[in-house]
């Protein structure tokens, strides 16, 4: 190959990139949360703490209180919500489940009064999809302003349903290590 | 020549058969019978004696040092709960110390064969791992009566097949009988069914002058005091429609830790979840190691069809395969908490998710509490899954 064909292929090579490159970020269809961010979630859940760890691995600092209260929820500007409960956890350890309901829709409505964004998301997976589980999530997860869910556990389309009933952006992703990863660093920059 | 009379013949036998005839038939008879008892108690005990014997575990070059459970239990010397201890490494200033335990539930062969794999395969540069591969040395003694698990199942290791037993959950009834009504959890006062005196993980802490089980449970719990563990591991396998699977329990001291572990599993690309300890829910090691010791104690679980209720026929591929057409349909149907399509739960799978976790947690522990580091190296996740477990045991010769 010429000297000349080859300055020919790098300077088509930088067009396509300045035009494409836009247009890729334009379709790009997450939206940003501003920091501090609460970690909480529905059903108490340990996921609330995974998701805290998995974020403080990636680099993205937030408190965890995963049995918040109304009152201590002043100064964050996001609070994710991990929803779901495990049946064995909340059988045994005793949690009534109308009293966590009730803390559940204290949470949401003092939020959306302090102009919190609320991030919702299901990360455990087929382990934490339960009849008990979905009864913290359905009343929740059409209240957020973004769902982030794994993919193994939303088999039977529960949260695409939901997602589409308040027309709420959804974001499903297949592996933590890549997609989950890459989501979460853009949308809390 | 004279016939006996067969038995049916004896009311119309011919009466002039001498008293001294009928007493050497008797003798005869008596002898012979006494020699046929004496054989069949022969065959049986050669076939049984061995199934108290453990397993073939043929040690790595990880290993410093090997000694017996009854060594911090002295109580145990001598009983069906006396098993073996592997330890890896050695003490020094700076370092921890984890004990890793398989075969609480004899089973449950994903936890046994991770622990024989880190007894065989594993390597420590800092600190201690303790391994007890076969905690409950007496349910390996025997298997549950219409369950139709095999005895024992085989790996092809490097050269040679490698043969494990396929146990009970419980200890055997030969060691520990009767069972009582109720079993009556000592420390708490927890009621179970009267065949869970027979389950080492209803039995925690344990008592010295207490059940076998008990008895064992102490054992381990003194071994975790004098050699300060900083981390017990208790690895087991569950049935895939039971909500607990897949998933690290742990103590409340012991979530973060726990948590740390399981983000590093899962960024490595292995779904795992995460369950607290629950409090009123006693005898578990996860809630009475960390209740009544200062370590840090989990459970770990995979799952395994082999002790599923949606099972087929049981056979030994059903343990090593993990699949199952019922399984399939059961996923299809959503009564699963693990995803199960045609690939199954195979052993080596289970034994990589376990061997994996245990790395984990032993890296998170040394993250967490730099004064109390373990260094440990065992085979990664893939190489377990692509090569099979048997790669990563010795030669039988
Ligand atoms: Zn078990």
């Amino acid at each position: 190959m010429s000297c000349q064909t080859l300055r020919a292929c790098q300077l088509l090579a930088m067009v396509c990139l300045l035009v494409v490159a836009p247009s890729i970020s334009r379709a790009d269809p997450l939206p940003r949360f501003e920091k501090p961010i609460l970690v909480t979630g529905t059903g108490q859940t340990p996921g609330s703490l995974t998701m805290t760890t998995l974020l403080d691995r990636l680099g993205i600092k937030t408190t965890h209180d995963p049995i918040v209260l109304p009152s201590k929820m002043g100064g964050y500007k996001t609070m994710i919500v991990v929803m779901g409960a495990s049946l064995k956890g909340l059988g045994a350890a005793g949690i009534n489940q109308e009293e966590e309901l009730d803390r559940d829709r204290m949470i949401f409505k003092k939020a959306r009064e302090l102009g919190m964004k609320i991030v919702a998301a299901h990360i455990e997976g087929t382990a934490r999809r339960n009849a008990i589980a979905d009864k913290f999530i359905i009343p929740f997860a059409p209240q957020a302003d973004f769902i982030l869910v794994f993919e193994e556990g939303n088999k039977d389309g529960l949260f695409t349903t939901l997602a589409a009933e308040k027309k709420v952006p959804l974001v499903t992703f297949k592996d933590f290590r890549e997609e989950f990863a890459n989501i979460v660093k853009t949308i809390f920059p | 020549m004279h016939v006996a009379p067969r038995s049916g013949d004896a009311a119309d036998a011919p009466g002039d058969e001498s008293a001294a005839s009928i007493s050497h038939r008797h003798a005869m008879i008596a002898w012979s019978l006494i020699v046929a008892i004496v054989v069949v108690v022969w065959v049986a005990d050669k076939a049984f004696a061995p199934m108290s014997r453990l397993d073939l575990v043929i040690k790595g070059p990880g290993v410093a040092r090997e000694t017996k459970l009854s060594e911090y239990f002295p109580g145990l010397k001598a009983t069906p709960g006396d098993t073996d201890v592997y330890v890896l490494g050695q003490d020094g200033p700076g370092t921890g110390s984890v004990l890793v335990l398989g075969g609480t539930h004899p089973n449950e062969p994903g936890g046994y064969l991770a622990a024989t794999v880190l007894i065989e395969a594993g390597s420590v540069s800092k600190g201690r791992v303790f391994v007890i591969p076969f905690a409950c040395k007496s349910g390996f003694s025997h298997n549950d009566p219409g369950e139709a698990s095999p005895q024992r199942f085989e790996i092809r290791a490097r050269g040679g097949v490698r043969s494990f037993r396929y146990g009970s959950r419980a200890i055997n009834p030969l060691d520990s009988w009767p069972d009582p009504d109720v079993y009556v959890h000592a420390q708490s006062g927890q009621r179970l069914s009267g065949e869970e005196t027979r389950n080492l993980n209803r039995a925690f802490p344990g008592r010295p002058n207490g059940t076998l089980a008990e008895r064992v449970a102490h054992g381990i719990a003194q071994l975790i005091l004098r050699e300060r563990v900083d981390l017990t591991i208790d690895l087991h396998e569950a049935m895939p429609e039971y909500p607990n699977i897949n998933v690290i329990v742990a103590h409340q001291r012991a979530l973060p830790l726990a948590a740390d572990a399981q983000a590093t599993m899962m960024l490595d690309g292995m779904q795992i979840s995460l369950s607290p300890s629950p409090p009123r829910l006693h005898g578990l090691s996860h809630r009475e190691l960390g209740d009544h010791t200062p370590t840090l104690a989990v459970l770990m679980e995979t799952p395994n069809i082999a002790i599923g209720r949606l099972r087929g026929p049981t056979t030994t591929a059903t343990v090593l395969e993990g699949r199952d057409p019922f399984y399939v349909w059961g996923a299809r149907l959503g009564r699963l908490f693990v995803p199960f399509d045609d690939t199954g739960w195979p052993l080596d799978v289970r034994v990589g998710r376990h061997v994996t976790g245990v790395a984990a947690l032993v890296e998170s522990l040394s993250t967490l509490n730099p004064s109390r580091r373990v260094v440990l190296k065992v085979p990664r996740y893939r190489e377990i899954v692509e090569r099979g477990v048997g790669w990563f045991l010795n030669s039988p010769q």
